[in-house]
C-alpha cells in the first residue's frame, strides 16, 4: 500500500517537475523533486515499501529524459540504497541528519548523471557550470526537500491511521 | 571465514562495477526506444498533456479577467486608433500579399514536398544535464523515430522515442545529438553537437576552413535526417589552438529552447536528399 501510494506521489512529482514548474520558469537546474522522495523511501524499514517505487520511478524518469537508459534508475537506486544502509546505525530522518542526507543525495545523483558520461569520455559541462548547478540544487533540496519529506511523512501517517481504522472495523464486524 | 562487513564491502564494489559496466553498455544506445524506454511516455505523457491543457485553460481565464477590467479604458483609446489602423491595414494587406509571393518563391523548393505536423511541447527534460522535450504527437499521428523537428527559426531536434500519442525529441543542444552542418557563407563543413549552457559546438572543422564570428550555420542535409538549408545557429566564438588540426567553434542556436512551446515535425524527407545514412 505504501509502495503504491508513493508510486502515485512520484508520478505527480514527475508531472509537476516536467510540465508545471517549467511554465513558471523553474527549471531542473534548481532541484530534482524526486530526490527527497528517494531519501524518504530509503528511510522505510521494509524493502517492499521502498525499492519497487524507486525502480519504477527511475525507469519512468529515464524514459522522459534525454539521458541514456538506466541513468536515473541507477542514481535513484544508489540514493535509496545508501540511505537504507545508513538508517541501520544513524538517525537519518532526524532534524540534523536529514538535510545532510538530502545534500548527499543530490551529490550522489549528480555523480551518476554527470560522472558516468565524463568517465566514458562524453562531453559534459565545464566544472564551473557543473559546480554552480550542483550548489544551487543542494541549497534548494536542503530547504525544499526537508519540507517535502515532512509532507511525505504526514501522508504516510494518514495512510497508516486509515489502514488501522479499516482493520478495526473489520474486526468489529467479525 | 570472511566477516559480514568485508562481504558487504566486496558486494558493494561488485555491484558498482557491474553497474558502471551496464551503464557503459547502455550508453552506446543513447535512448531506448522500446519496452522500458517508452514506459514513462505511455504512463506520464497523457497526464502531462492534461496538466498543460489545464494550465493553459486557467491562464486564459486569468488573462480574460484582466482583459475585462481594462476593456472599458481601452475601448475609448481603441476607437481613436481604429481610424488610423484602418488606413494602415489597407497598406499592410498589400505588403502581406507581396511578402507571401516573395516568400513562396524563396522557400518554394523547401516547402513544396515536405509535410509538417504541428505539435505542442507538453513536458521538458527533468535533468539539467540532458536536453529533451516531450511532444503531444506520436505513432498514431504518423510520427516515427528519427524524424527531424523544426520551428520556423530553425532546427529544434530529432525524434528519438515514440509512443502511441507522444514522442521524445532530443534537442540539438544535447551532447548526444549531432547535425551535419555547413557555414552558409564559406560552405565549410563540420558536425554540430550540443554543449553546456544551451549552446552547441561546431566540431571537426579544419583549421584552414573559413569560419568567422557571426557566420550562420545551416544543415547540410548529408546526415539524411535534417533537411538541407535549415538554420542551426550563429557562430559565437572561434578558437584556433596552436596544436591540432581542427578549430574550436562555439555556436549559439537560433532556436530559443527556453521558450519552446510549439514545434513542427517534418514528416517526410525531400526526395532529393540522400538516404544512405537513414
Amino acid at each position: 500500500m505504501t509502495a503504491l501510494l508513493f508510486l502515485v506521489v512520484g508520478g505527480a512529482l514527475i508531472v509537476l517537475q516536467t510540465s508545471v514548474l517549467p511554465l513558471v520558469g523553474i527549471g531542473p537546474d534548481r532541484f530534482d523533486l524526486l530526490v527527497p522522495l528517494m531519501v524518504f523511501l530509503g528511510l522505510q524499514p521494509r524493502l517492499r515499501d521502498g525499492l519497487p517505487p524507486v525502480i519504477l520511478i527511475g525507469l519512468a524518469v529515464d524514459s522522459l529524459s534525454g539521458a541514456p537508459p538506466g541513468y536515473y534508475a541507477t542514481a535513484y537506486f544508489w540514493i535509496w540504497a545508501l540511505v537504507h544502509w545508513l538508517i541501520g546505525f544513524l538517525q537519518v530522518g532526524g532534524t540534523f541528519m536529514l538535510p545532510v542526507a538530502l545534500a548527499g543525495a543530490v551529490v550522489v545523483e549528480n555523480l551518476v548523471l554527470l560522472g558516468i558520461p565524463v568517465l566514458l569520455g562524453r562531453p559534459g559541462p565545464t566544472p564551473t557550470q557543473a559546480t554552480g548547478i550542483v550548489v544551487w540544487q543542494v541549497a534548494w533540496t536542503v530547504v525544499m526537500g526537508a519540507l517535502l519529506v515532512a509532507g511525505f511523512t504526514a501522508v504516510q501517517r494518514r495512510l497508516s491511521r486509515y489502514q488501522r481504522q479499516v482493520q478495526a472495523r473489520r474486526a468489529v464486524r467479525e | 571465514m570472511l566477516s559480514r562487513k568485508v562481504l558487504l564491502v566486496v558486494g558493494a564494489i561488485l555491484l558498482i562495477t557491474l553497474n558502471v559496466i551496464g551503464l557503459s553498455l547502455s550508453s552506446r544506445q543513447p535512448v531506448l526506444d522500446h519496452g522500458l524506454g517508452r514506459f514513462g511516455l505511455v504512463v506520464v505523457g497523457p497526464i502531462q498533456t492534461a496538466v498543460t491543457y489545464i494550465f493553459d485553460f486557467v491562464g486564459d481565464i486569468w488573462r480574460h479577467y484582466f482583459f475585462l477590467v481594462n476593456a472599458a479604458q481601452e475601448n475609448g483609446r481603441l476607437r481613436k486608433e481604429l481610424e488610423t489602423a484602418t488606413a494602415r491595414i489597407e497598406n499592410c494587406n498589400e505588403i502581406e500579399l507581396a511578402n507571401r509571393r516573395l516568400r513562396s518563391l524563396i522557400r518554394f523548393q523547401q516547402d513544396i514536398d515536405q509535410k509538417m505536423l504541428p505539435a505542442e511541447v507538453v513536458g521538458k527534460d527533468p535533468s539539467p544535464w540532458f536536453k529533451s522535450v516531450i511532444i503531444d504527437k506520436g505513432r498514431a499521428d504518423g510520427v516515427v523515430k528519427g524524424l527531424p523537428v523544426v520551428i520556423p527559426e530553425g532546427i529544434a531536434g530529432q525524434v528519438v522515442a515514440v509512443s502511441a500519442h507522444h514522442a521524445k525529441v532530443l534537442l540539438i543542444i544535447d551532447a548526444n545529438n549531432a547535425v551535419d552542418a555547413l557555414v552558409q557563407r564559406s560552405r565549410a563543413r563540420g558536425i554540430v553537437t550540443g554543449a553546456a549552457d544551451n549552446r552547441c559546438i561546431f566540431k571537426y572543422v579544419s583549421r584552414q576552413d573559413d569560419v568567422q564570428e557571426g557566420d550562420m550555420l545551416i544543415a547540410s542535409g548529408l546526415d539524411g535526417v535534417y533537411p538541407k538549408g535549415l538554420a542551426i545557429g550563429r557562430v559565437a566564438a572561434v578558437d584556433r589552438p596552436t596544436a591540432g588540426i581542427f578549430q574550436d567553434v562555439t555556436v549559439t542556436p537560433v532556436v530559443d529552447f527556453q521558450t519552446l512551446e510549439e514545434v513542427l515535425v517534418v514528416m517526410a524527407p525531400r526526395p532529393s536528399e540522400p538516404e544512405a545514412f537513414q
